[in-house]
């Protein structure tokens, strides 16, 4: 041996699990980008989620979670790799090493650590996730689950690992920055405690997490849409960083804060370690916080789809309904009878009836250039579904009351408020004819659900005129045996799919009136050609189709059976940013508690000096690790549960029966979560005793 | 041999600075053996670091040889470190990945010197020192005493003007404390090597030629040996003593 590089390469082969982790880390983070980079530009995904709709909003906010997630996470590992680097370099600082010598060294290092690791994780980027796509395609038979790679999807995972060399070289020039020799060599053994730490930090800090969330979703909007009539800008997410301050200063009071009483020296060992590690294990447990928060935000969705879809589905009076305009040619009763005959299914009930399409006026909010709110009335704003009393009546078989000038709106399943209730103009899209009206309450039966239900005369003389563009007809029909519907199911919504002409192959958000007005005013219709209101038959089997074409058939078994499938890409991509979450999370978690081993093993070796026997120090051991995994995980899964229950709450004012249901098996994904949390810990545990030589 | 005229640090704590080096004048000449003592807080590893040039210093020179310490650039600050000091600390500051052999050559190392008088020399200062035997070992497998020696001949394997010793006997029981001062003493009379001691221990200062007492950041008083060893530690007791108003340190 006889070069700095070969003492170097001694080194690094002696001391390998510091460079192990620090790959570990990069390799696990940059995989996972580029998984989600390539699962996120598929064609399948791409289709599901249409540009500009909230759901693919939402993939993109969960993504950028994931990016800051595993950003956080190889910062800290970086930082845990340069720690443990510190007393080398500075010995070698000491013995003479020139700047210049240990940059080549440490760059050489870095680099290659860098290099191996995002070039390994970038490669294994797309078999991960083909491995993750084809576990999906095992558990759900859909048939839009294609595999595909788009070259876009590797931007991603290219951009991160750019990332993830950038910084880790910024960091070693600035490690090599310092001019404090003493400093470098004493970096693992710094001082970091918080000081000043108040009383008032533990309520103080659960009262802005309390507020901050508040604020954050209902009152700073609701103040100012509501009172100062501004449309809330995106910087008044800002507020959400209280809610950041809150967690921070909870954490600070939970790991450093002193405690009086009789017992105050109980803990005085485990106490004081935590308290002089305590701006760094503070910021961990701060993420970790906000990654098991990230990761069931991410989990709870999938029951709050599934939820509503199911219990939707099973609450409705009819199996099958579907509805067409009538100058479309859609099989009848006869074709639909002789179809489930061939199948085998008994129609056993059998209805029709007539629905119409008109016109309501609408007050809108509108925003001017400086964000302030107005409201602007058009009494010709946009298309609603009709019906008349009698017709309610007869198929529901609940009276309908509805007086003359009055409507009633039909509320959607488990819900108290429709779109409706201020309509006061209904018009004739043809004639233009037009009736003043006033809600007259609410009315509830699934297959008409957020129609219109208008008094009789008043129907019969505000749709004369009407074309049969406006005019649909609704049928309805039960089968003996719904669950052995299911072929027969797919093969009417096919044929009805197939027999609709280009016409309507629209979304639900297509507005026929809304396009009038436009081509009056001598604007062209933006959903004329957006991809988002504008569908292709030939996705006929696609979610994106079955969810959201403006003529989708209500066919229970299809529904209950298809649920997941017509929500597999979100369950999947949700599913996905949760395994990286819940994975940082555990890694994170790992990392800082083995670092209260190597940062105290001096300390350790003291009290055994003194005395202290195994199962004491095991103790304190354990006091630390259940600190630094249990409060981060309980808090994060508390402030996400409790903020995802008043997201609900919000929605309507009230929790319905399916986002009860969707609480219930959230709370039960926690407990099973806590489960392998306890699991993780007991390991952990284990793992930092046996650093100490304690196990 | 080794020059400091009025050096003098203050620490910045908050917006509120700190003097700890409040003007310290002294000499060291070649082949001395000189200790420096003083309560806690007296600033002894401050003056070490200074001058060794770990932290950077306020105001006055240092001068080793002919060369003056706040002149010279990081690179000649360097090699200043490699080849003209070498450095004992109270931890040691050994590398765990490498054997005690490849510790002791490490200096000739990074200096780039390794040629064959590299291994004999290594050997020689392992015979010298008393760890021969061990010289494969790791540090991890060796006494503190042992880890001490090595740490010793490291800083003598390129025959630098001075060795700066920060506490080299704090963390060792009598034994070793005592192995290790031997091994200064070796040095000084084999190898003619200069030492700068900084340390509490009265019986490791007892040895020195001359021992600067620091008090508050200057000089207190400096007290030389004519005498036995034995005589020379109660003088160094006294001299304490007397600093501390009529306490014993």
């Amino acid at each position: 041996m006889t070069t700095l590089a070969q003492v170097n390469a001694k080194l690094r082969r002696r001391d390998y699990k510091n460079s192990l982790l620090l790959l570990g880390c990069i390799l696990f983070a940059t995989a996972m980008i580029s998984a989600f980079g390539v699962i996120m530009q598929s064609d399948a995904v791409q289709t599901v989620l249409p540009q500009g709709g909230d759901s693919r909003k939402m993939m993109v906010m969960i993504f950028v979670m994931a990016l800051v997630g595993c950003g956080i996470f190889t910062i800290y590992a970086s930082s845990l790799f340069f720690r443990g680097k510190s007393r080398q370099i500075g010995i070698f600082m000491v013995l003479g090493v020139g700047k210049g010598q240990l940059r080549a060294g440490l760059f050489t290092e870095v680099g290659l650590l860098a290099i191996t690791g995002t070039v390994i994780g970038f490669l294994l980027g797309t078999p991960l996730a083909a491995g993750i796509w084809q576990l999906f395609r095992l558990l759900v038979a859909s048939e839009e689950m294609r595999f595909s790679i788009n070259l876009t999807g590797y931007v991603w995972g290219l951009g991160f690992a750019l990332f993830v060399v950038a910084m880790l070289l910024a960091g070693a020039v600035r490690f090599l920055g310092r001019q404090n020799i003493m400093d470098i060599i004493y970096e693992q053994r710094k001082n970091e405690t918080v000081r000043g730490v108040k009383a008032w930090y533990g309520w103080g800090g659960i009262l802005m997490i309390v507020v901050g969330a508040f604020l954050g979703l209902y009152g700073l909007p609701t103040l100012l849409r509501d009172v100062l009539h501004w449309q809330p800008p995106v910087w008044t997410n800002l507020i959400y960083l209280a809610a950041l301050a809150g967690l921070y200063l909870f954490l600070v009071y939970v790991v450093v804060r002193d405690r009086g009483g009789k017992n105050k020296y109980k803990n005085i060992i485990p106490q004081s370690m935590m308290k002089f590690q305590g701006r760094s294990t503070v910021r961990n447990m701060c993420v970790i916080a906000l990654l098991i928060a990230g990761a069931y935000f991410a989990t709870f969705y999938i029951p709050s789809i599934l939820t509503s879809t199911s219990m939707d589905a099973q609450n409705r009076p009819v199996d099958f309904v579907y509805h067409h305009r009538l100058d479309e040619n859609i099989p009848g009763e006869a074709e639909v009878r002789k179809m489930a005959a061939e199948e085998n299914v008994t129609i056993s009930q059998w209805d029709e009836s007539m629905i119409t399409t008109l016109a309501i006026d609408s007050t809108q909010e509108r925003e001017n250039d400086d964000g302030s709110l107005w409201w602007e009335y058009t009494p010709f704003s946009m298309e609603h579904r009709c019906v008349p009393a009698s017709e309610f009546t007869r198929l529901s078989g609940k009276p309908a009351d509805v007086a003359a000038g009055t409507f009633k709106a039909v509320l959607r399943y488990a819900q108290d408020s429709t779109g409706a209730d201020h309509v006061t103009l209904l018009t004739n899209p043809d004639t233009r004819a037009e009736l003043p009206v006033s809600f007259g309450g609410y009315l509830s039966y699934a297959p008409f659900t957020e129609y219109i239900v208008m008094n009789d005369n008043d129907f019969a003389s505000l749709t004369t005129g009407l074309t049969d563009e406006w005019r649909e007809k609704m049928l309805l029909f039960n089968v003996a045996d719904v669950n052995a519907s299911y072929t027969f199911a797919k093969q009417l919504r096919n044929e009805i799919i197939d027999r609709s002409s280009q016409a309507v192959a629209i979304a639900s958000g297509y507005d026929r009136v809304v396009r009038m007005a436009d081509m009056e005013s001598g604007i062209e219709y933006w959903g004329d050609t957006h991809p988002l209101l504008q569908l292709d038959y030939s996705q006929r089997d696609s979610s994106n189709f079955i969810i959201r074409w403006k003529y989708k058939p209500s066919f229970r078994i299809l529904d209950q059976v298809d649920a997941v499938n017509n929500v597999a890409v979100f369950v999947m991509l949700f599913v996905f940013i949760a395994i990286i979450c819940f994975t940082a999370v555990f890694v994170i978690a790992y990392t800082r508690c083995t670092t209260i081993a190597t940062v105290n093993r001096q300390i350790y070796e003291d009290l055994r000096r003194l005395g202290a026997n195994r199962a004491y120090l095991v103790t304190t051991v354990k006091k630390q690790v259940r600190k630094v995994i249990s409060i981060p995980i309980a808090v994060g899964s508390v402030l996400m549960f409790l903020f995802y229950t008043m997201m609900l709450y919000f929605n309507s004012n009230s929790l319905s029966p399916s986002e009860l249901a969707t609480m219930g098996i959230c709370l039960g994904f926690v407990a099973v979560v806590s489960g392998l949390v306890w699991a993780f810990y007991r390991f952990t545990l284990r793992k930092t005793c046996q650093l100490l030589k304690l196990a | 041999m080794l020059s400091v005229k009025d050096l003098q640090k203050s620490y910045l704590v908050g917006t509120r600075e700190y003097p700890v080096l409040r003007g310290i004048d002294f000499k060291v000449n070649q082949g001395e053996f000189v200790g420096v003592m003083g309560p806690s807080g007296s600033g002894k590893t401050t003056l070490l670091n200074c001058i060794s040039c770990y932290i950077p210093f306020d105001k006055g020179e240092i001068t080793l040889g002919d060369k003056h310490l706040s002149r010279l650039g990081e690179d000649e600050l360097a090699a200043v470190r490699n080849k003209e000091l070498g450095f004992i600390f109270q931890d040691f500051m050994l590398l765990d990945g490498l054997s005690v052999k490849e510790n002791i050559m490490l200096p000739r190392i990074i200096g780039g010197r390794t040629g064959p008088d590299m291994e004999e020399g290594a050997d020689r200062l392992c015979q010298v020192f008393g760890i021969a035997k061990i010289r494969d070992k790791y540090p991890a497998e060796i006494s503190g005493g042992e880890k001490q020696r090595t740490a010793v001949a490291r800083a003598l394997i390129n025959n630098p003007l001075v060795i700066l010793a920060d506490e080299p006997t704090g963390n060792l029981d009598s034994k070793s404390s005592k192995a290790v001062i031997e091994a200064f003493l070796q040095a000084k009379s084999m190898l003619d090597a200069t030492i700068f001691m900084v340390t509490h221990d009265s019986f490791a200062a007892s040895f020195c030629d001359r021992v600067i007492i620091l008090k508050d950041g200057v000089v207190h008083s400096t007290v030389s040996s004519g005498g036995s060893r034995a005589s020379f530690q109660d003088e160094l007791l006294d001299a304490i003593r007397e600093m501390n108003g009529g306490d014993a340190a």
